[in-house]
C-alpha cells in the first residue's frame, strides 16, 4: 500500500477518529435536542441530523433562566454517521483480528452497522404519510366523507398536479414541490412540448392562507379579490399550509391567473377544488395538494372505539375496526396503539382521531380514525441489528469478566 | 478482606461522614411548629382508631381504578398541601392528622376541615398578587385555609386564566404557582363540596309532598328512603306541574337534577351493571332512586354513608361505616374491582421502600465505622448484610407495586427512582463482593438511599397517585418489561459508575486518601470502567429496543425525540469513553472523569428532559425536578473542576505521555489480607 492511500486508510481506520466522531455525533444530538425548543422537533431535525453543516445554537442558561445563545459550526450528524459508517468497515478490515476474544466485538460492530444502514435506507427509501377516514355509517355512506380508501396521502411534501379532462378520464401529471420551491423568491417556468400552454408558479409560500381583500391592503398580489397572507412557518411541518400563485400562457396568447393552495379536506371530504381553466378548448385544472401514494389494498372504517380509564378523560385504548380488502379478499382488522397493519410492506399505525373536544371528549357527529402509513424497506433491520448488537455486548462482557476474574483468581485476589 | 491505604485524612473523613448523618439525624427531630388552626373545632375527641381503620380501607374510584380511601386521601393531601399529614396548632396543643383522619373531617366536618392550614404557598410574590397578608421573605412558606383561598377565588381565577394563556415554559414562578394554586383550589374544592349535599337540609312544603318525604326538613338520603312515595306523589299529578299537592316539589327535583349534573369527585358507589365501569358519586344513587332504579345493596350503601355523614354518635357512625363498606365492598367484589384494596392499603401503612432506606442509613453508617475498624470482618458483614436486607425490602416494594398495578416494575417517573436505586445496590454489593475494599459496601447503601430519598420527595412534590394507570400508548406489558426495565438498569449501573464510584475515585485522589498508582486508585478506575460496561449492555440493547418500540407504536424507529436523544447520547458516551480507553486516549482519571460526565449526561435524559416541554416522551414533567437536576450539574461540574486542578497541580500530564498507552496497568499482586 502506498504512503498517502495508506494515511488515508490509517485516518479512516483510527480509533481516535471513531472516538471524535462518536463526540461529535453525541454533541450534535444534545444541542438538537435543545433545539427542539425554540424550532421543533422536525426543523431541529433537518437542520442537525440531515445537514451537512449547521450552525449549532447552544442556548446558555442556569437554573432554567435562559442567559444567552452560543453560535458553534459544526458539521451535520448526517456526514458524522457517514464517516462513522466508513470508519467501522475500514477499521474493521484493516484492525479486527477475529480471535474468540474478539468474537463480542466483531458481533456487536456488524450490528452497529446494520443499524447504521437502516437508518440510510429509512432515510433515503422510504416513504410515509397518513391514511384519514370516516367511519363506514349509514350517516357517512353518500356523503362526501371518506370512509374508504387505497391511497395515503404525504404528511408535508406537496405536488402540483397539472390534471387534463379528456371526457370520461382524467389525466394526471405531477410537478414536485422541489421543483417549485425557487418560486419563494422567483418565477418558476414550466413548460413542456406535449402542452399547449407554459406555466409561471410565483411568490410560493410555506405556510398560507388565502384571504378576500375586502378594504385592507393586500401584502402580495391579488387574483378575483383574493390574496395569499403568508404565515410564520409552524413548528410541526404538517400544520403548515403551501400555495401559490400560477399564471397559466397558452400559445395562441390566452392568459389565466390563480392561486392554488394545499389544503387537505381528507377525510371530510374527497372532493378537491383545483384552479380550473380552458386552453384550445380542453379543460385543463390545476391543484396544489399533499403527495398522495398508492396502497396495494383498500381500506375501510367500520368503527372507531376510544375508551377512557372509568371516571377519567385518560386515554386507555384507541381502537380502529377496518376491513382489508385486495382484490375480492376481505379481512376484518383491529389497529389499536403498539399492534400496527403490517401488509405488503405498508405498515398501518393508529395514530389520531376526531373530531374531539377540549379535553379528548369525542366531538358530535360520526368519528374519523388517522393512520399513518409508511413504506419502509428496512422497517425490521433495526431489531435484528439489536439482538445482534445485544449477543456482541454480552458476548465481550462474559469473555473479559472470566478473564478478569481468571487473572484475579491467578493473582491470589479473589 | 483488603485494606485501603491507612490514612489520616480516611479518618477525618468518615468521623465528618458520621457526624453529618448524626446532625441531619438530630436535626430531623427539630421539627418546625405547625401553623395556627384559627376557626372553631366542631369535633373535640380524636377519632377513634377502629373508625378510621374502617373507613381507610373503604375502596373509592379515582383517576380511573379503585383504591383505598387512604391512597385517595393521601395523595390529595400530597397534591395541595404538600405533605402526607395534616398539623396545627390550637395555642399550645399540636394536632396531627393522618390522611384517612383528615378526609374524615373534610366529609363530616367541613366548616372545621375549611379552616385548616391547607394550601402551601411558598412565593411571596403569589401572596401579594392574592392580597393576602404575609410575613414577606421571613418564611419559606405560608399555610392558607381553605376559607381564605376562596375567598380570593374570583381573583385567583381571574389571574389564572391570563397566566393559562402562557406557555407553561414561559411562565414565571408567580405566574406559575398562580396557576398551580388554582388547580389545587379546583381539586379540592370537588372533594370538599362533593358531600356537602348530604348535609344540607332541604326544606319541604306542602302538606302531601311532606307526607311521602316523612318530615318538613329532610336530608337528601330521605330522597332515597323515601323514593317510591315522592314519586308517586310527582306521578300522581300528571302533566299538571302546577298542581298544588306537588308542593315545592319541582323545585326540589331542579334542585336534584342540579347536583346530578354538577356531580364530581371520587367514585363512592360502584354501579350493579358490571358494564358500566364509572362508579357514581352522590348524584347517582338519587337519580336512580328516584327512577325507581336503584338496587337495594346501593341504597343501604347510601343511607349508610348519611348516616356516617350526620350521626353525631362514634359507634352508630362505626357501625354505619361498616355497613356502608360491606355493601359497597360486596358490589365491588362482584364486578372483581376489590382484588388489591387490601394489599395496597398495607403496602402503604408498611412503606416498605422507607423500612429499606432506614436500613440504608444504618447500612452506610457501618460502612463507615468499617473503615475505622478494617481488619473487623464482622462489621463488614454487618454492612453487608444490612444493605442487602433493605434490597430486599425495596425489592418488595417493588414487588408490590407490580402486584398491585398487574404492571412490571416502571410505569411512571416515580418507579424509575425505586427501581434504580434497587439496581444501584444490587451492582454495588456485585462489585464489593468481588473487590472487597470497602468502597462500594459503603456505596450501595448510600446510592440506595439517596435515590429512595429522592423518589419520596418526588411522589411528594408530584402528588400525583404513583399507581394510577397507564395511558394508551404505554399500556403494553411486553415493552415495560423489556425495554424500560433495560434502559433503566442501565441508568442504574451508570449512576454506580459515574455518580458513585467515579465521584468517591474524584474525591480520594483530591483528598490524597489514594494515590493514583495506589492498587485501591487503578482497582477502583478498573471497576469504574466494568460497571459502564455492564451499563452499555443495558443502554445499547434498551435505547434501540426503544426505537422498535417506536416503531410498533408511532410508525417511526427513530424520532429524534429528547428521550430518545437523551438515551442514544449516553450510548454514545459510553462507547466514546470505550475505545477512547481502548487507544490509550484516557488512563484512570479520564475514565472517572468521563464517567462522571456520563452520569451527568444520564441525569438530562432521565428527568432533564421532561423539562424541556417538547417530545412524545413528556409523561412524568415536574417542574420541581429542575432543583434536583441543577443541583446534580453543579455538583459535578465542581467536581470536575476541583479535580482538574488537582489533576494541574499532580502534573500527571508529564508522566502520563510516559505510560503504556493500549491497556490500563497491571493488578497489583499484594494483598493486604
Amino acid at each position: 500500500m502506498s504512503g498517502p492511500l495508506k494515511a488515508v486508510v490509517g485516518l479512516l481506520s483510527s480509533l481516535k477518529l471513531a472516538v471524535v466522531l462518536v463526540l461529535l455525533l453525541g454533541v450534535l444530538t444534545w444541542l438538537g435536542t435543545l433545539a427542539q425548543v425554540e424550532n421543533g422537533l422536525y426543523e431541529a431535525q433537518k437542520l442537525y441530523f440531515e445537514s451537512w453543516f449547521v450552525i449549532a445554537e447552544l442556548p446558555l442558561s442556569w437554573w432554567g433562566d435562559y442567559l444567552g445563545t452560543l453560535r458553534i459550526p459544526l458539521p451535520g450528524a448526517y456526514p458524522v454517521m457517514i464517516l462513522l459508517f466508513v470508519n467501522l468497515i475500514v477499521g474493521g478490515m484493516v484492525r479486527l483480528k477475529v480471535k474468540l476474544r474478539n468474537i463480542g466485538v466483531l458481533i456487536t460492530h456488524v450490528g452497529i452497522g446494520l443499524l447504521l444502514i437502516a437508518g440510510f435506507v429509512k432515510l433515503h427509501y422510504s416513504v410515509a404519510g397518513y391514511v384519514a377516514l370516516y367511519e363506514d355509517i349509514p350517516a357517512n355512506v353518500g356523503s362526501d366523507k371518506v370512509v374508504r380508501t387505497s391511497e395515503f396521502v404525504s404528511f408535508h411534501d406537496y405536488e402540483l398536479a397539472l390534471l387534463k379532462d379528456e371526457g370520461s378520464t382524467i389525466v394526471e401529471r405531477t410537478i414536485p414541490e422541489a421543483a417549485l420551491v425557487a418560486a419563494r423568491e422567483d418565477t418558476v417556468k414550466i413548460t413542456d412540448p406535449d402542452l399547449p400552454f407554459q406555466i409561471e408558479v410565483h411568490h410560493w409560500f410555506d405556510n398560507c392562507k388565502a384571504v378576500a381583500r375586502g378594504s385592507r391592503p393586500a401584502p402580495t398580489p391579488v387574483v378575483d379579490g383574493v390574496f395569499l397572507l403568508p404565515k410564520k412557518r409552524h413548528e410541526k411541518r404538517e400544520a403548515n399550509i403551501a400555495g401559490c400563485y400560477v399564471i397559466v400562457t397558452a400559445a395562441e396568447g390566452a392568459r389565466h391567473e390563480g392561486i392554488v393552495v394545499g389544503n387537505e379536506l381528507r377525510p371530510f371530504t374527497r372532493y378537491r377544488y383545483p384552479f380550473v381553466f380552458e386552453v384550445g378548448g380542453v379543460r385543463y385544472a390545476l391543484d396544489l395538494r399533499r403527495v398522495i401514494r398508492e396502497l396495494p389494498f383498500e381500506v375501510e372504517l367500520n368503527e372507531f372505539k376510544k375508551t377512557d380509564h372509568p371516571g377519567t378523560l385518560t386515554p386507555a385504548d384507541f381502537r380502529s375496526f377496518v376491513t382489508v380488502r385486495e382484490g375480492e379478499v376481505e379481512q376484518p382488522v383491529q389497529i389499536y396503539m403498539n399492534t400496527p397493519l403490517r401488509r405488503d410492506g405498508f405498515v398501518l399505525y393508529q395514530t389520531n382521531w376526531g373530531p374531539q373536544l377540549p379535553g379528548g371528549r369525542p366531538g358530535p357527529g360520526p368519528l374519523y380514525s388517522v393512520f399513518e402509513a409508511s413504506e419502509n424497506p428496512s422497517d425490521k433491520w433495526p431489531e435484528w441489528a439489536c439482538w445482534i448488537i445485544a449477543a456482541g455486548i454480552l458476548a465481550h462482557l462474559v469473555i473479559k469478566l472470566s478473564m478478569f476474574l481468571a487473572s484475579m483468581s491467578k493473582k491470589g485476589m479473589l | 478482606m483488603r485494606i485501603l491505604t491507612d490514612h489520616r485524612l480516611l479518618h477525618m473523613l468518615v468521623w465528618g461522614v458520621l457526624l453529618v448523618a448524626v446532625g441531619s439525624l438530630t436535626s430531623g427531630c427539630t421539627a418546625r411548629k405547625p401553623q395556627a388552626f384559627e376557626g372553631e373545632l366542631e369535633r373535640s375527641e380524636p377519632w377513634s382508631p377502629e373508625l378510621v381503620a374502617e373507613a381507610s380501607g373503604l375502596p373509592v374510584q379515582d383517576n380511573g381504578r379503585v383504591k383505598p380511601l387512604s391512597t385517595f386521601a393521601a395523595f390529595l393531601l400530597y397534591r395541595v398541601h404538600g405533605r402526607r399529614d395534616m398539623k396545627f396548632a390550637i395555642g399550645e396543643k399540636a394536632y396531627k392528622l393522618s390522611p384517612t383522619e383528615w378526609i374524615l373531617d373534610v366529609w363530616c366536618h367541613p366548616d372545621q376541615a375549611a379552616d385548616y392550614p391547607l394550601f402551601r404557598i411558598e412565593n411571596v410574590g403569589a401572596l401579594d398578587a392574592l392580597g393576602i397578608e404575609n410575613a414577606g421573605q421571613s418564611q419559606n412558606f405560608v399555610y392558607v385555609s381553605y376559607r381564605d383561598l376562596l375567598q380570593k377565588g374570583q381573583r385567583l381565577g381571574e389571574l389564572a386564566d391570563q397566566y393559562m394563556e402562557i406557555e407553561t415554559a414561559r411562565r414565571n414562578a408567580v405566574q406559575e404557582h398562580i396557576v398551580q394554586l388554582w388547580n389545587q383550589l379546583n381539586i379540592y374544592h370537588q372533594v370538599h363540596q362533593q358531600l356537602a349535599a348530604m348535609h344540607h337540609d332541604f326544606v319541604v312544603e306542602g302538606e302531601e309532598l311532606e307526607q311521602a318525604l316523612g318530615d318538613k326538613k329532610v336530608r337528601l338520603g330521605r330522597f332515597v328512603e323515601n323514593a317510591e312515595p315522592f314519586r308517586n306523589l310527582v306521578r300522581s299529578v300528571g302533566k299538571n306541574t302546577g298542581d298544588k299537592r306537588l308542593g315545592n316539589a319541582i323545585a326540589l327535583l331542579t334542585t336534584l337534577d342540579q347536583m346530578q349534573q354538577s356531580a364530581g369527585g371520587v367514585g363512592l358507589f360502584p354501579p350493579a351493571d358490571a358494564d358500566d365501569k364509572t362508579w357514581m358519586s352522590v348524584g347517582g344513587p338519587v337519580d336512580q332512586a328516584l327512577r325507581g332504579k336503584i338496587t337495594s345493596a346501593t341504597r343501604s350503601a347510601f343511607l349508610a354513608l348519611q348516616r356516617v355523614l350526620v350521626t353525631a354518635d362514634d359507634a352508630a357512625r362505626l357501625a354505619s361505616l361498616r355497613e356502608y363498606r360491606t355493601q359497597v365492598s360486596a358490589i365491588a367484589e362482584t364486578r372483581g374491582e376489590t382484588s388489591k384494596i387490601e394489599i395496597e392499603e398495607n403496602y402503604y401503612l408498611s412503606a416498605w421502600h422507607y423500612r429499606a432506606m432506614m436500613f440504608f442509613i444504618v447500612g452506610f453508617l457501618l460502612a463507615a465505622i468499617c473503615w475505622l475498624v478494617p481488619k473487623s470482618r464482622i462489621m463488614w458483614t454487618s454492612a453487608f448484610a444490612v444493605t442487602a436486607i433493605g434490597l430486599v425490602l425495596l425489592s418488595y416494594d417493588i414487588y408490590l407495586r407490580c402486584v398491585i398495578t398487574e404492571r412490571p416494575p416502571i410505569k411512571n417517573l416515580y418507579d424509575t427512582f425505586l427501581f434504580i436505586a434497587a439496581s444501584t445496590v444490587l451492582v454495588c454489593l456485585a462489585v464489593e463482593l468481588i473487590w472487597r475494599y470497602r468502597i462500594a459496601l459503603a456505596l450501595a447503601p448510600l446510592g440506595g438511599g439517596l435515590l429512595v430519598m429522592l423518589g419520596r420527595a418526588f411522589e411528594q412534590m408530584d402528588g400525583k397517585d404513583t399507581l394510577d394507570p397507564l395511558v394508551a400508548v404505554l399500556d403494553s406489558n411486553y415493552w415495560l418489561a423489556t425495554h424500560v426495565t433495560m434502559i433503566n438498569f442501565g441508568y442504574g449501573a451508570a449512576f454506580v459508575a459515574g455518580g458513585l464510584l467515579a465521584k468517591a475515585y474524584l474525591v480520594l485522589r483530591v483528598a490524597r486518601v489514594v494515590q493514583p498508582k495506589d492498587q485501591a486508585s487503578r482497582l477502583l478506575a478498573r471497576f469504574i470502567y466494568g460497571v459502564t460496561c455492564f451499563s452499555l449492555l443495558f443502554t445499547v440493547v434498551g435505547t434501540i429496543y426503544g426505537g422498535v418500540w417506536a416503531n410498533d407504536s408511532w410508525g417511526r424507529f427513530w424520532g429524534w425525540d429528547p428521550k430518545e436523544n437523551g438515551a442514544l447520547m449516553i450510548c454514545l458516551s459510553q462507547i466514546a469513553m470505550l475505545h477512547a480507553r481502548f487507544t490509550g486516549m484516557i488512563r484512570d482519571f479520564g475514565i472517572a472523569i468521563w464517567a462522571l460526565v456520563t452520569w451527568g449526561i444520564v441525569v438530562f435524559s432521565w428527568m432533564h428532559t421532561n423539562l424541556l416541554g417538547v417530545g412524545l416522551h413528556n409523561y412524568g414533567f415536574s417542574s420541581e425536578l429542575r432543583d434536583a437536576v441543577w443541583t446534580n450539574y453543579c455538583i459535578i461540574g465542581g467536581l470536575v473542576m476541583i479535580a482538574a486542578v488537582d489533576w494541574l497541580i499532580r502534573r500527571d500530564w508529564s508522566s502520563a505521555t510516559q505510560r503504556s498507552e493500549a491497556e490500563p496497568p497491571p493488578l497489583p499482586s499484594e494483598s493486604a489480607e
